[in-house]
């Protein structure tokens, strides 16, 4: 048994939380670089042998049923394996099998495998069906890398469904809410924790790709097209920006009060003004509120890694901020500096109202 | 904070915590943040986010302004911040991590003092010098700080004055095989020899004791020699043999010390890919193009050892 297991054992021991005997920790969690390397061997190999696969089953492609099957097969596949090894080069191979197999199904969903046709990606039911598909295997199959890729693309499938729907810039509000719900849920049913993680993950990182399009497409490169979306819908970029805000805001309420805070506090009134200053600092600096929140949510459930993507999102957005058109760089600069005063002022108020010793200590 | 994470998830998952005392037992284990930790945390977020926009305000207020600036404008500004930057080293006390950084910051402003130079009163000098002349010049302020991060800094600027030296005159001191393969054999000599000398300092002076910065150096100075060897299997010249020795001895040094005086899976991982992409370049030589199912049973058996000697290590230094 590892150290860290025993001496955490023997903490929770002492507060009376636990009983008995250190148990058994059955699989170590491996480092993020052995994942990473088993990770490249498991996809190199895939690739080669999916080549091979793909050479022998050329004759079948033409034929959707055919083309199904096969991806259905390599799915099931992959299921198996996943369902049976804790080794995780087999895991790696597996996901790379199972990737193969989406690709094949989706191609089948968009009646795209033997010929495409941009015409038939602008069908909105298709990205629809596609998306539920991803919501089924990311529920199906029991591995956590593959449920944070099925998560992302469902997301990402649905805010394109949205999109053609004529509803664009809402879904970040949704992703964002659902996102927040699982990580601040993370333990709240014990047997489905990792299940929880890995969807949490794919919706972050979702929402931090959806708004990364938004920005383009309202602001950036990509404002041609987005003058082409929003001549076709009532929505505007900043009516999802507002809905983003809500969100922001129930989750430091729901934060605060689970720190048992009480609203006429100093430390309170400090947090949701600090929040409303970086929300309406997000109408300009698209990404904003959304960095934020991830950083929060890291920092709620001691996640490091999340906290790492909220800080590389958030510097992200505020780079991106530096190359949009729509603003001079003398208007941006004024932003900023209103924006950095105005922080720099609430956090001078929160030390100077907030007594250290007042603060209520769960 | 990973491993408690994942263990406080193993032991509720298993029952061993009943529901009922979750909340406290993620208390007790810090995995949520107490009142305290939470007051500091906005502390230091509204720091770093409020200092980081006014800097992005100055940034961007320059830059609308840069083409109308005067010369003697543009040294000014950046000469008064590199000086502010020394005096906050001063104020903030020379030991204190605030300090160093704002020594790391007077180095980088130093580069744009350098390029701004290069800029405007167009000397001809090579770009490998700017780099190079920046290192020279940062080099006392390095010695003095005691900071990992100003070393790799140090490091980073003779890599690249280096990388940009050989591209143009293709060796050192007019040796040229070719000049890929002199970029490459100085490139590990130069990672090489840090990772030696930093490896052998670190022994006595705690603030070298910084794995992240070793693991870089490793990784270069690996990744340079691999290169080597694979592209002297590849296309056989007359130094493959030599370059397999010094690849063998390299790894065999690895193994000796990452794994019997100083364990770090790291290393060990990074020696398991070299080793993996050499067998595999070796085998390729051997097998018909397009025979991409054996080339995939290789790549899994390699894999598969390498997975299973890391997970049995892993388990040995936990133990």
């Amino acid at each position: 048994m590892n150290k860290t297991a025993a001496q955490l054992w023997t903490l929770l021991k002492g507060e009376n939380l636990v009983q008995g005997e250190t148990p058994e920790i059955a699989h170590a969690d491996s480092p993020w670089y052995v994942k990473l390397l088993l990770g490249i061997a498991g996809w190199w190999a895939a690739a080669f042998g999916l080549s091979f696969l793909m050479l022998v089953f050329t004759l079948f492609m033409k034929d959707a049923m055919a083309v199904l099957i096969l991806g259905s097969l390599l799915i099931g596949g992959a299921f198996l394996i996943l369902r049976q090894s804790g080794q995780t080069f087999l895991e790696h191979l597996a996901l790379a099998i199972s990737l193969a197999g989406q690709v094949l199904v989706i191609l089948v969903i968009f009646n795209a495998f033997n010929a495409f046709s941009a015409a038939r990606f602008e069908n909105e039911v298709y990205w629809l069906l596609a998306g539920l598909f991803q919501v089924i295997l990311a529920l199906a199959i029991p591995n956590f890398v593959h449920r944070v890729f099925c998560t992302w693309n469902a997301a990402i499938f649905f805010a394109v469904a949205l999109v053609l729907f004529d509803v664009p810039y809402m879904f970040s509000s949704v992703v964002m809410l659902l996102m927040a719900w699982l990580w601040l849920s993370e333990y709240a049913y014990p047997k489905h924790i990792q299940k929880i993680r890995a969807m949490a993950y794919g919706l972050t990182l979702a929402l931090v790709s959806i708004e990364s399009f938004v920005l383009f497409v309202s602001k950036g490169a990509a404002s041609s097209w987005g003058t082409n979306v929003d001549a076709e819908s009532i929505m505007r970029p900043w009516m999802g920006e507002v809905l983003l805000g809500c969100v922001a805001f129930y989750v430091v309420w729901f934060l605060l009060r689970q720190n048992k805070q009480s609203m006429k506090q100093p430390l309170v009134i400090c947090s949701l003004f600090a929040t409303l200053l970086l929300v309406v600092a997000s109408f300009e600096a698209t990404g904003l509120t959304v960095g934020m929140m991830i950083v929060l949510l890291g920092f709620a459930g001691s996640n490091r890694v999340l906290i790492g993507i909220g800080v590389v999102s958030l510097l992200f957005y505020v780079s991106a901020y530096y190359y949009l058109l729509e603003r001079t760089l003398l208007d941006k600069s004024l932003t900023l500096l209103a924006v950095g005063i105005l922080l720099l002022g609430v956090r001078w108020m929160m030390l100077r109202f907030v007594p250290k010793g007042e603060v209520n200590a769960r | 904070m990973a491993d408690t994470r994942f263990l406080i998830a193993e032991f509720i998952k298993q029952g061993l915590i009943s529901e009922d005392k979750v909340s406290d037992a993620l208390s007790v284990t810090k995995l949520t943040p107490d009142g305290k930790a939470w007051l500091s945390f906005l502390d230091r977020f509204l720091l770093v986010v409020g200092a980081v926009a006014l800097v992005s305000a100055l940034t961007f207020f320059i830059a609308y302004n840069w083409a109308e600036m005067a010369k003697w404008a543009k040294f000014a500004l950046v000469e008064f911040f590199i000086i502010l930057s020394i005096l906050a080293y001063w104020d903030l006390g020379v030991r204190q991590l605030s300090a160093k950084i704002a020594l790391l910051v007077a180095s980088l402003l130093l580069g744009v003092l350098l390029a701004l130079y290069g800029q405007t009163y167009q000397t001809g000098a090579d770009p490998w010098q700017l780099f190079f002349n920046w290192a020279l010049l940062i080099l006392p302020w390095v010695l003095l700080a005691q900071f990992a991060v100003l070393w790799i800094v140090f490091l980073f600027l003779l890599n690249l004055s280096l990388f940009i030296y050989v591209g143009t005159f293709g060796g050192l001191f007019g040796f040229s095989f070719s000049t890929e393969l002199n970029l490459l054999w100085l490139l590990f000599a130069l990672n090489g020899l840090a990772l030696l000398v930093w490896e052998y300092m670190s022994l006595s002076r705690g603030w070298l004791q910084v794995t992240w910065a070793t693991r870089l150096l490793a990784f270069v100075s690996g990744a340079s020699i691999t290169v080597l060897v694979v592209g002297c299997i590849d296309s056989p010249v007359n130094n493959s043999i030599f370059s397999m020795l010094i690849w063998l001895n390299y790894l065999v040094v690895l193994y000796i010390y990452y794994l019997k005086k100083k364990p770090d899976l790291f290393m060990l991982a990074g020696g398991c890919l070299s080793a993996s992409i050499v067998i595999l370049t070796f085998v390729s030589q051997y097998i018909e193009a397009g025979s991409s199912l054996v080339f995939a049973l290789f790549i899994i058996a390699l894999g598969g050892v390498s997975s299973m000697w890391l997970k049995k290590l892993q388990q040995e230094m936990q133990s």
